[in-house]
């Protein structure tokens, strides 16, 4: 596959496989229609996997979600791209904006990919979960879905990762030590970004659905008290739909 | 030329004889699957993936006839409509997840081969269960335990899965694949998949007022439930 050829599905599967020859090729040249056929992927495949995560809730819950995770991964990408960018050379790793950016988008599609790609699963399992209702002891199969849902989120993100890492050693001719730095530094600013928007979108399958994402201020408050593990006692316990 | 390894398919000028009825894709499917891998490869493929996808629901509407006899009824059709169905959604539902782990493994296969290759597996494992229903028609003639019947059916279904799931891996590993741990994941993946449908379309072998249940239950759970209730009703039997 060549820079030159028109962007097609196909690509996908060769950021999935990772091989590097044409996804460095990618990184170098600007292409409206390969950014918009990684957007929608992005949208299409956070959006299914979100839509599944709200669907235990009611249709309006998975509708929101569907929305909210894209946006979600789309806003962290945009937010933290010209940090990512200054920090890549700071860190050994000697790339320029478009690349950086690329680098990033790439992996997040390939996380999006599999998000998407096991949302069947994860609706199959939801649907064969008894419902959400006070009437029905739901905490071990709540607990069991979450379980389920971190394992798929986490096997997406590992995988992305692993092929942004396996980019990054190849972009920098310096070595794998560089890219090492690099990626974690791009991690710390994705991770922070991220959590914290996730939070402020928070309206998960157990509490009631909510569209905005500016929940009450202050909301970097609110995010304070749940890290000391006081909040997330007293959240678990509310469950009333 | 390489002294040693695999050979390459297509390389036996009879893997490469089109495969133009149901009749020759059954045979080719049992006796040389690797025409069929390599006739998946290529143009025109969909109509070979047609044929093995009737073939398989076919095979599945016969098998769910048999195991309908064990209750009779509405079973009678009621089986074979839920094994069909619940067979293809079982598949719909894993055929992303392992476009997925195949090319995460290095396999070239396209979405449409590894499709192929799933409509394969679908059809060997039909055809097989179709070889076991002799047997399975002679069980569900003999006893009246669903327990027993159960997981008689559940035997064989398991052993024509792992069949189709040789055939599966025998496709991706021509595939160039670097490693074929994602793809045995994904085997677990489907296992669970398919085992999990059964519940959610119970009763398969039973029978019920209503097609399909009112109460959702994970597998592990109705097979407990299952044994319990057969468990009591032995005991019941031997006290009276």
């Amino acid at each position: 596959m060549s820079v030159s050829e028109a962007p097609n599905r196909q690509e996908i599967g060769v950021l999935l496989r990772g091989e590097l020859e044409p996804i460095i090729a990618w990184t170098g040249w600007w292409n409206a229609r390969r950014f918009v056929l990684h957007i929608a992927v992005i949208i299409v495949g956070a959006g299914l996997y979100g839509a599944a995560l709200g669907w235990w809730r009611d249709p309006q819950q998975a509708l929101f979600t569907a929305l909210k995770f894209p946006l979600i991964i789309l806003l962290t990408t945009a937010a933290n791209a010209l940090l990512n960018a200054m920090l890549a050379p700071l860190l050994g790793l000697n790339i320029p904006f478009r690349q950086s950016f690329s680098a990033i988008l790439m992996s997040f599609v390939i996380a999006a990919a599999i998000l998407g790609a096991f949302s069947p699963l994860l609706a199959f399992l939801i649907w064969n979960a008894p419902p959400m209702s006070s009437a029905t002891p739901s905490e071990s199969t709540y607990n069991f879905i979450k379980l389920t849902q971190v394992a798929v989120i986490a096997f997406a993100g590992v995988t992305g990762n692993v092929r942004l890492f396996q980019l990054l050693s190849r972009l920098g001719a310096a070595g794998r030590s560089p890219a090492a730095c690099c990626l974690h530094g791009w991690r710390a600013t994705c991770f922070s970004a991220a959590s914290f928007r996730g939070f402020c979108a928070r309206s998960s399958a157990r509490h009631r659905c909510r569209w905005n994402f500016s929940a009450r201020p202050p909301c970097t408050e609110i995010f304070m008290k749940m890290s000391s593990t006081r909040c997330c006692r007293s959240s678990s316990k509310s469950t009333k739909p | 030329m390489p002294a040693s390894g695999p050979r390459s398919l297509g390389d036996d000028p009879a893997e490469r004889a089109a495969i133009p009825n149901v009749i020759v894709a059954i045979e080719s499917i049992l006796r040389q699957p690797r025409r069929v891998m390599f006739q998946l490869r290529q143009p025109g493929a969909g109509q070979l993936i047609a044929t093995m996808l009737f073939v398989s629901v076919v095979c599945a509407l016969i098998y769910g006839v048999v195991a309908g006899t064990f209750s009779g009824g509405t079973q009678l059709w009621a089986a074979p409509v839920k094994i069909a169905v619940g067979l293809m959604i079982s598949a719909l539902i894993c055929l992303p997840s392992l476009y997925i782990f195949t090319c995460l493994g290095g396999s070239q296969a396209r979405l449409v081969e590894v499709s192929g290759l799933l409509a394969g597996l679908l059809m060997l494992m039909t055809i097989l269960l179709i070889g076991f229903a002799p047997v399975a028609w002679i069980f569900s003639q003999s006893t009246e335990s669903l327990a027993w019947m159960g997981t008689l059916h559940l035997v064989f279904w398991f052993i024509a899965t792992l069949f189709g799931l040789r055939f599966l891996e025998t496709g991706f590993s021509h595939s160039n694949a670097r490693s074929l741990a994602g793809f045995r994941t994904w085997g677990v993946i489907f296992l669970l998949v398919a085992l999990q449908m059964t519940t959610a379309l119970r009763p398969i072998l039973g029978t019920s007022k209503t097609f399909l249940p009112t109460e959702k239950k994970f597998f592990l759970s109705h097979w407990s439930d299952c044994l319990k209730s057969s468990d009591s009703e032995s005991k019941s039997r031997s006290r009276g």
